[in-house]
């Protein structure tokens, strides 16, 4: 241990009433049970996927973002009927969703694609002039109507931050009733930034006026394929 | 049930309508009512102020003029929630005192939530009748006891009131005891905001649990012209009973 | 709309909060702006409560309230897990004592890595130690990037709010800063005004080399830094420079992945009556070799600046404090004078006991008293700390040292003597009626009555202790028989 780091440390076993010197006690009991039954707000009754389903979308909607459903079999027509509406001329599929037919679906729409390739050295540069990002999810959270992105291989967490529209794909297996589940998957070595998304970027700075898009994507469009 | 009333010094000089009626309102609810006539006060302006040695001997005494009675009632909840609140704490390290702390903590009670809670009243089934438009203002020191909408309860088993809600009723009034000389802008604010809120009921009589917040409301209504007038919730609940006249007729 | 023309935390010492309070009563615009904004957050964080805890609200904060509770009680085992683990992801962890050092250090790691431009998202702490004054001393420019707190910046303004840090301006002030700093047409549509901060912050985002931020939480068992925002320039600070610096209190820490989702639960509906944050961040290290994009850097800067202090044991409880802004909402104080008349980065009911504490109670003697000890802090806080008692505590500590002033103490101590004895009691009594309604009638107030009182008078301008009561309402005099007269005239003595 640095010596820094002990002296740091010291002061706060001082404060807590222990003598400093060598590492701390680990505590005689363990951390408050998170008990359920208390903090789950979804999922308190078993529901089916149908069910988490519905309350996601209907929670994710709540929280400003757009939902859409599909098939596998619909997938790329939803995605192109996206592409139209919204006027996207150019678009970043991730490389996750590169076996999905999604990039050629939006390129027949008339948008030109790109699949993830970012620059090591400036990852964010070729995302500042693109109109959308398109991304899976690790998971998603019914209760709050949340995605979940992860980095990792072939996921860009600019995707779902720089464009300003963020297209997401949910698979009904993605959704998960309530947070506490989601943090049960997620023990084990964390990826590098696990970002929850509620929504589009919002601010309600200037007198509470909600505003859309200040910094982050202006619209979530999401996807969920049944 | 055997009751000791606890007049509280603002109380007895201030309000003493108010004791008066809990003590009829008491009796005629079978209760047999003493008044130990050691009582002062409770010590909390001590106590708030950081005077805690001060607060400490008037606690103790607080403790041994009470220590032999069943139940101790008072009309003002803050000085309810000193005792319930504060008192156990103050004797910290000191086991004996503490436990008796505790035992009268454990034993006193606003006036409200006494009818409600220990006696199971319903005034309804008394036949207890008034009139006109009344609302009621509840008083922070309330939370601490727990009391929610005990009062409210009441006043709506009293035949021929017709209630109106305070608008902003979970916002304070601004008296907090010396708060209010020692800052008196932020209170005055609070009392005048209070006061027009009283005002936008429209209600002929306020109700109040708590002597401080009526001092500082009430003077703020006269301020600001608003002519409703303040009663305790004894006294409602006493001349609901036709135990007690109406206003004017004691001083 | 500022109050002074000094900069809002630039006070003399010891501060005396009077002056500023009594301008924020009498300024019209700020009672309406911060009056809405805390009463209608107020409500929501009631309603959000509700709905998703139903009965069971009071049980989730008191077990948000007991998971920090324990991390604090365990903080050097925790603290040293937390820099085992966070340093096996890569993360270079430094510690500061105070916040110049914690300055000092973020200068540094700027230095070295030769950056010359800051995005720097929301964070009290860095409030506290003041690093954006240091960093732009330096020539590194750096930009406040949180909408509001960008707008503070233009202005040479202070925060006044925990979370919503231009609560005390309007769209007008906005308008008027962006036409000035940025030279754009002035606007004061909300919308067009968030689309010029996006425009102009994105082409800082896209130069810069370095970003800041705080951290909401620390989890120790995976050495990972919790961010909470709902722009998304939280993420930007975090992902698009080379170098990313956290800011963190000691108090952020919690124990495991597990307690985060308690912790979430409670933040965002105390804050802003939103289930969650638009966006949530798990930080666990810097960029690894798969990753397609994040900081080649991640340092976390650990502050005490004090907090040791406060984590002994009468005063523990403050630091379970998540800086959700919810005292201050619910605060019928804050809701008058605004985050500007508490002399200090943090405000209201948390920021008067914690500022003393921080940073002396002689120098702020004032914030302890200025609170009717209404408790609806305590009923709104997610995680349970009982302010009113900490308020009282701050109060018994000024005595003890005596801070008190000598003529609140005679009066306190006169008045007490009086209380302690029955005789004592009932002499003192009769007098203070007799001389009560003696300056009554000299004043010449009408003996009126009312509310159930035949020979009541009320006094309008009242003389010495008094004035300050009348000044705002008048004042009731004692009337002519107290309760004990009537006991004795019932002969039931």
């Amino acid at each position: 241990m640095s010596g820094e780091r002990r002296a740091f440390l010291a002061r706060v076993s001082a404060s807590l009433g222990r003598s400093g010197g060598g590492r701390p006690a680990p505590p005689a009991t363990p951390p408050p049970v998170v008990d359920e039954r208390v903090v789950r707000t979804c999922g308190r009754g078993g529901e089916s996927r149908d069910e988490l389903a519905r309350v996601f979308k209907e929670r994710a909607a709540r929280a400003g973002m757009h939902v859409h459903e599909a098939t596998y079999a619909t997938l790329g027509q939803v995605f192109a009927d996206r592409v139209r509406e919204l006027g996207i001329r150019r678009v970043v599929v991730g490389e996750a969703l590169a076996a999905f037919g999604i990039a050629g679906a939006c390129s027949a729409a008339g948008a030109s694609v790109e699949v993830g390739g970012a620059d090591a050295a400036r990852p964010f540069e070729h995302l500042y002039d693109v109109d959308a990002g398109i991304t899976n999810v690790q998971a998603a959270i019914a209760e709050t109507g949340t995605l979940v992105c992860t980095s990792g291989e072939g996921l860009a967490r600019g995707l779902s931050l720089v464009p300003p529209v963020h297209m997401a794909v949910v698979f009904e297996t993605d959704i998960v009733a309530d947070m506490v589940d989601f943090l049960v998957r997620l023990s084990g070595p964390l990826p590098t930034n696990v970002v929850l998304i509620s929504g589009p970027s919002k601010t309600a700075d200037i007198e509470g006026v909600l505003i859309t898009g200040v910094h982050g994507p202006r619209a979530v469009e999401v996807v969920v394929v049944r | 049930m055997n009751v000791s009333i606890f007049i509280t010094c603002l109380g007895d000089s201030y309000f003493p309508r108010a004791s008066i009626a809990a003590v009829k309102v008491l009796e005629r609810l079978g209760c047999r009512v003493d008044f130990p006539a050691a009582q002062t006060c409770c010590g909390q302006p001590m106590f708030n102020n950081g005077f805690h040695d001060d607060a400490r001997v008037l606690a103790r005494r607080m403790i041994g003029v009470f220590e032999h009675s069943e139940r101790v009632v008072t009309v003002s909840g803050s000085c309810a929630s000193m005792i319930r609140e504060y008192y156990p704490g103050l004797f910290a390290g000191d086991e004996e005192m503490r436990g008796r702390a505790a035992r009268l903590a454990g034993k006193t009670f606003e006036f409200g939530e006494f009818l409600v809670r220990e006696l199971n009243v319903d005034l309804a089934a008394l036949g207890a009748r008034s009139r006109g438009r009344t609302t009621y203002h509840y008083s922070c020191h309330l939370r601490g006891l727990g009391v929610t909408d005990e009062a409210v309860r009441l006043i709506g088993q009293i035949g021929g009131v017709e209630f109106a809600p305070l608008g902003g009723a979970e916002q304070c009034c601004g008296f907090g005891g010396t708060f209010a000389t020692k800052y008196p802008a932020i209170s005055g604010k609070m009392a005048r905001d209070k006061a027009e809120a009283i005002r936008a009921t429209c209600a002929a009589r306020i109700v109040s649990s708590e002597p401080g917040c009526t001092m500082n409301l009430a003077g703020a209504c006269r301020r600001y012209g608003i002519e409703t007038e303040f009663t305790s919730l004894a006294e409602l609940i006493a001349e609901s009973l036709g135990l007690m006249e109406g206003g004017g007729a004691r001083g | 709309m500022r109050m002074d023309d000094a900069h809002p935390l630039d006070v003399p010492l010891p501060y005396d909060i009077r002056p500023r309070a009594a301008r924020a009563v009498a300024d019209i615009k700020l009672q309406q702006f911060v009056g809405h904004a805390t009463s209608s957050k107020d409500h929501g964080r009631r309603e959000a409560f509700a709905a998703a805890f139903g009965e069971r609200a009071e049980e989730v904060k008191r077990l948000a309230g007991e998971i920090k509770q324990h991390t604090l009680d365990h903080l050097d085992w925790y603290l040293d897990l937390f820099i085992m683990r966070a340093e096996a992801v890569g993360v270079r962890v430094h510690y500061a004592a105070d916040g110049a050092e914690a300055n000092r250090i973020a200068l540094e790691i700027a230095r070295s890595n030769s950056c010359r431009l800051c995005v720097k998202s929301k964070s009290m702490v860095t409030e506290e130690t003041g690093l954006l004054g240091v960093l732009e001393g330096a020539g590194i420019e750096t930009i406040e990037t949180d909408l509001g707190e960008f707008i503070l910046q233009l202005d040479h303004d202070a925060p006044s709010h925990i979370v919503t840090p231009m609560i005390h301006k309007d769209r007008t002030a906005v308008g008027r800063a962006f036409a000035r700093e940025l030279g754009v047409g002035y606007t004061d549509d909300p919308e067009k005004l968030a689309g010029i901060a996006r425009d102009h912050l994105r082409a800082k985002y896209r130069a810069a080399d370095l970003g800041i931020s705080g951290a909401n939480f620390l989890i120790a068992e995976t050495g990972s830094i919790v961010l909470c925002t709902n722009e998304g320039n939280g993420r930007f600070c975090t992902s698009a420079p080379r170098v990313h610096i956290a800011f963190a209190g000691i108090e952020k820490l919690i124990p495991r992945v597990q307690n985060l989702g308690v912790m979430l639960k409670v933040l965002a509906r105390s804050a802003t009556a939103q289930p969650l944050t638009c966006y949530t961040s798990i930080i666990t290290g810097p960029r690894r070799h798969d990753d397609v994009d994040g900081p080649e850097e991640v340092h976390l800067i650990l502050l005490d600046n004090g907090r040791t202090e406060i984590l002994r044991e009468e005063t523990r409880e403050l630091l379970r404090c998540i800086r959700c802004g919810a005292c201050l909402n619910a605060c019928p104080v804050y809701r008058r004078v605004g985050g500007h008349a508490y002399g200090s980065v943090y405000s209201g009911p948390i920021g008067a006991v914690i500022t003393p504490l921080l940073k002396g109670l002689e120098n702020y003697p004032d914030l302890p008293h200025a609170t009717s000890l209404c408790g609806a802090c305590f009923e709104a806080c997610p995680v349970k700390i009982d302010l009113p008692r900490q308020l009282i505590r701050l109060r018994e500590r000024q005595v003890e040292r005596g801070i008190t002033t000598w003529g609140e103490k005679l009066v306190m101590r006169a008045w007490a003597w009086s209380l302690k004895g029955s005789w004592r009691y009932a002499v003192a009594s009769r007098i203070q009626r007799a001389v009560v309604r003696e300056l009554a009638a000299l004043g010449g107030a009408a003996w009126r009555g009312g509310d159930g009182y035949a020979d009541r008078a009320w006094i309008a301008r009242g003389p010495g202790p008094l004035k300050a009561w009348t000044d705002e309402r008048d004042f009731p005099t004692p009337v002519s028989s107290s309760f004990r007269d009537w006991w004795s005239g019932e002969n039931r003595a």
